[in-house]
């Protein structure tokens, strides 16, 4: 007992390790045999005989051959993967329904297919039924449903013993069957005239069109062939090529497994010229048809035939769920499958019903099999993280969501309900007869690869599927010189109804100075403040199509396509970029308007950024006018370091004809770059408070400590923090309220000093002799006079920068810690490049960290000379904050590791450091 | 741990060392076994084509 359970245990073991290169021993030859011999089971002389009662033999010819080859063809295709890895489909699997999706998956293919073996048993008490008519024997009253059990019993039995004793099995089982199926088409060719059986037809037809049977025929075929996609890996993982994997398969049952369908054809046919009725049992044919003592002959032979596969299919099911649940025991298992079979035997009707169960079976197999060529071919692309495919400890790509592949279950659920809203297998009904044409099955399997495919188009449903690109990502860099095409003339309408739904509520006001009748060509420069510049831009230009300038990020965060359909021009920031200015130049010489935005960041306080000199140079080298939308009101509505929208904030941008042609001809490089910062500047809270728009929003300072990371009482750096409207140090426990127009206000007692907090939080208070203590304050009362003081946001932030630019003029600034480094080469995904190092001083950046493509540790040098100021995030995606380094074809996000880092500090850094360098 | 335990979690151990250091060798020389060329789909493509053909014709066929 003992010896068995271990031997299943090595057998499931070794059943589910990958198969190593040098252990594969199975050529085409070999593996075409044992594949038929699977193929092959009494169960093939049912679809023959049933494929009969609805086509004519010719039919039926092409059906079971070309109609099933077709299927293999394209279904076998994913065992190259098995092939490749030597692994087992279930294992691939895993990454399509997750770690736990499978194992249901397991126990469905089971539920579904086991009933196979229930026919198995059902022929072979049928076979000894009639044979005992043959001889004269009456057996008692239900003595069919005890052959049946006695079938599935011994079966079960066998396959109990373990591994011995299946082997044994089918090494009668092959033999056996192969020699009733020459017996059968001797005597099926010989006892009726050769002519009888090539010119049959169905006599009967209960269908008014004949094209429906065909089809029906058709869609057994597929049914039938595609019911052994759950085991069709297990040979092929032994293969020692690709290609002999593939044939093995397709051939195996296309030829060897369709050959005895047309064997159980013949005979059922020479059956019903003889007798007039359709009979698919070989031994009562034998008898009939040929001598008793044949039929004899062939009780031994099928007897053992459908017991052989009852005990190979209890054993190759029981191997799959112990590698599946590995604590069960394999004898249980065994014994639950018995139990199973036993059930439908004693409901006694799979036979009754084996075209309804041909096509239920269908509708889950079709599914899978799409799922799994899509899945291999087009959205893996053939690479698989063994590793977390295999659950390793630190592995989990394919855990998904609590272990199930929403996507993929989804996927398969629509298949179902594909075939199933074509035609009902239980009642015959067809509902659709065009799609019918294609067969439910087939009709299935297309649908289901195709919605699966194009599911993994949207970016984040790529990003939730392919958890697992860091193992294969796409490393060809963006093409940053492919010519932009103009904003989708469809898509377009379609945006300024969304644009204008989503800025009505704030009351956007455009206000469009004298444009002169401005038209196309012409540049768009615009203050940068958040997303809803985005909304308001191309509100403003209606009704003109524009083309704008964007982040490669936007690209890989809403998919390429969808980004070039909307005008964008791809690049990274703070980097010299060719590509980016033929495009750009490309876009007004075609005669289009191009948007840019030139800060290149959003406000983090609602101020404008110094522009770059280069914009300048750009707009006095593509002498097409120029047009500046001052945009107010969208930092307030959703500033980024809080983007929740602030109902209360109306929005308003100034549209002005900056400079004509003429205007750009005439002035210099620095005319120009002075007027358009002057156009351009900006400062949200002043354009606040100047229109008195109260914002009460209850959260609206939660998270301004990442802009204003300095404290202004003690001068501690990254120990701000926020809370509701209340900014704090949790150093010194100074706090700041924000009112309702943005100002920050700090009351503090005239008496002694003492802060009165007007909020409940929990704070370190000050104690008049520097004590601190932890204790909830409560609002309070008090007759003690108070002073305020009061201090505006920017300036806060202003005065952090030129602290930062002491420490640096004082030799005191330097970064210099581990983080973690994602590249973003493309928009197709990021990768993550693990644990690197980063330092940065008055020289630049050094940034190591392995690089993805060599496999060796780089260093990525930025001279400070060369960046004007660098990307920053407080948030980026749910990782914390964050900055970017950029080369032409990669940008690399840095997040940190180690305390002491924080992006705005940084950036500060960035921007005086080049001045610096400038002014030298 | 009880002895069943304990070799129930050796026969684990073992079987996981087994594991990765099979997938390190796959991933290692992921080309080892041969893989099918443009020209075997394209064979393939052919003949999947060719059965279709034969499918739609045998609807006619009577």
């Amino acid at each position: 007992m003992k010896s068995t359970n271990e031997q299943i245990e090595r057998e499931a073991y070794l059943g589910i390790l990958p198969v190593g290169a040098k252990e594969r021993t199975y050529g085409f030859l070999d593996a075409l045999l044992v594949l038929s011999g699977y193929c092959i089971a009494t169960w093939s002389y049912t679809q023959g005989s049933y494929l009969a009662t609805l086509v004519g033999f010719k039919q039926l010819l092409i059906g079971a051959f070309f109609g099933a080859i077709l299927m293999l063809m394209i279904y076998q295709l994913p065992v190259i993967l098995s092939v490749r890895y030597g692994i087992d489909i279930w294992i691939w699997l895993r990454s399509v329904f997750g770690t736990k999706g499978v194992k249901i998956m397991t126990v469905i293919i089971i539920l579904i297919n086991f009933p196979w073996y229930a026919v198995c048993c059902d022929l072979f008490a049928s076979s000894m039924s009639s044979l005992a008519g043959v001889f004269g024997i009456e057996l008692p009253k239900g003595s069919h449903l005890a052959l049946a059990l006695l079938c599935v019993i011994v079966g079960t039995v066998m396959a109990y013993r373990g591994i011995k004793t299946i082997t044994w099995t089918t090494r009668i089982l092959v033999p056996a069957l192969l020699v009733v199926g020459v017996i059968v088409v001797i005597i099926g060719f010989t006892s009726v005239p050769t002519k009888v059986i090539w010119d049959y037809i169905p006599k009967e037809s209960n269908y008014d069109n004949s094209i429906i049977p065909y089809i029906l025929s058709i869609e057994a075929n597929f049914a039938f062939v595609i019911t052994l996609v759950g085991g069709m890996a297990e040979i092929p993982r032994l293969c020692k090529s690709e290609r002999s994997g593939y044939y093995a398969g397709v051939l195996g049952q296309g030829l060897a497994g369709s050959f005895f369908v047309v064997v159980g054809a013949v005979m059922a046919i020479a059956m019903e010229h003889v007798t007039g009725k359709m009979i698919d049992d070989p031994t009562v044919m034998m008898a009939t048809l040929a001598i008793p003592a044949l039929g004899l002959t062939s009780l031994l032979l099928v007897a053992f035939a459908n017991i052989g596969t009852q005990a190979v299919g209890s054993y190759i099911y029981g191997v799959m769920l112990k590698s599946t649940f590995k604590k069960a025991d394999y004898r249980v298992l065994v014994l639950a499958l018995g139990v199973y079979v036993g059930l439908l035997c004693v409901w006694g009707k799979i036979i009754n019903y084996f075209g309804t169960f041909l096509t239920i079976s269908a509708c889950i197999y079709a599914p899978l099999a799409a799922l799994l060529f899509v899945d291999f071919f087009f959205v893996r692309k053939q690479k698989l993280d063994l590793k977390s495919a295999y659950e390793l400890k630190g592995h989990n790509h394919y855990y998904y969501t609590k272990g199930f592949n929403l996507i993929g279950i989804i996927c398969l659920v629509a298949g179902v309900a594909i075939s199933l809203l074509i035609y009902n297998p239980v009642t015959g009904e067809i509902h659709n007869e065009f799609f019918f044409h294609l067969t439910p099955t087939g009709c299935s399997l297309v649908g289901t690869g195709l919605l699966y495919y194009l599911l993994c188009k949207i970016p984040p449903v790529y990003r939730y599927v392919r958890k697992d690109v860091s193992f294969s990502p796409d490393t060809k860099p963006f093409d940053r010189f492919k010519e932009p095409p103009k904003q989708n003339l469809f898509l377009t309408p379609i945006l300024w109804i969304a644009f204008f739904l989503l800025t009505v509520s704030a009351k956007l006001k455009i206000v469009k100075g004298d444009n002169r009748g401005i038209k196309p060509p012409f540049l768009v420069l615009g203050t940068h403040h958040s997303f809803t510049d985005f909304y308001v831009t191309p509100l403003a230009l209606f009704p003109y199509r524009a083309n704008y300038v964007s982040e490669l990020e936007g690209f890989e965060n809403y998919g390429e396509w969808l980004y070039r359909q909307l005008g964008c021009l791809g690049t990274r920031k703070f980097i010299d970029d060719m590509g980016l200015i033929k495009n750009i130049k490309r876009v007004v010489d075609r005669g289009g308007i191009l948007v840019l935005y030139p800060e290149a960041r959003y406000a983090n306080v609602g101020t404008s950024s110094k522009l770059q000199p280069s914009v300048a140079k750009l707009v006095k080298m593509l002498k097409v006018p120029v047009v500046t939308l001052n945009m107010k009101g969208n930092y307030l509505q959703s500033p980024i370091w809080n983007l929740t929208k602030r109902k209360e904030a109306k929005l308003y941008t100034e549209m002005t004809y900056a400079l004509t042609k003429e205007d750009i001809i005439n002035m210099s490089v620095d005319e120009i770059y002075d007027k358009l910062s002057e156009l351009l500047s900006y400062d949200e809270y002043a354009w606040q408070r100047e229109q008195k728009m109260k914002i009460t929003y209850g959260k609206r300072a939660e998270g301004l400590h990442m802009p204003l990371y300095q404290c202004r009482e003690c001068g501690v750096e990254f120990l701000m923090s926020s809370k509701g409207s209340t900014l704090f140090c949790q150093c010194c426990g100074a706090s700041w309220e924000m009112d309702a127009y943005g100002t920050l206000v700090r009351e503090l007692d005239l008496k002694d000093n003492v802060e009165t907090r007007t909020d409940e939080t929990n704070v370190n208070v000050v104690l008049p002799d520097k004590q601190q203590n932890a204790m909830t304050a409560k609002r309070e009362v008090e007759t003690i006079p108070k002073e305020k003081h009061e201090i505006y946001i920017p300036d806060w932030y202003e005065w952090q920068r030129k602290n930062v630019m002491e420490q640096i003029n004082c030799g005191q600034y330097r970064l210099d810690m581990r983080v973690r480094v994602e590249a973003l080469p493309n928009a197709k995904n990021f990768i993550d490049c693990g644990e690197g190092h980063i330092c940065h001083n008055r020289e630049g950046f050094e940034l190591t960290f392995m690089d993805y493509e060599t496999k060796h540790e780089i260093t990525l040098r930025v001279s400070s000379s060369t960046l004007f100021s660098i990307h920053t995030e407080y948030d980026y995606r749910g990782k914390g904050q964050c900055v970017t380094l950029s080369t032409p074809d990669n940008t690399y996000f840095i997040y940190p590791l180690e305390e002491g880092f924080n992006a705005t500090k940084i950036q500060f850094a960035v921007e005086y450091l080049y001045e610096s360098k400038k002014n030298r | 741990m009880r002895g069943k335990e304990k070799e129930t979690l050796q026969v684990d151990n073992k079987w996981e060392e087994e594991l990765i250091r099979r997938i390190d060798q796959i991933e290692e020389t992921a080309d080892a076994v041969q893989t099918m060329t443009k020209k075997d789909y394209a064979v393939a493509g052919v003949i999947t084509l060719l059965c279709l053909l034969f499918v739609v014709v045998g609807a006619f066929i009577h």
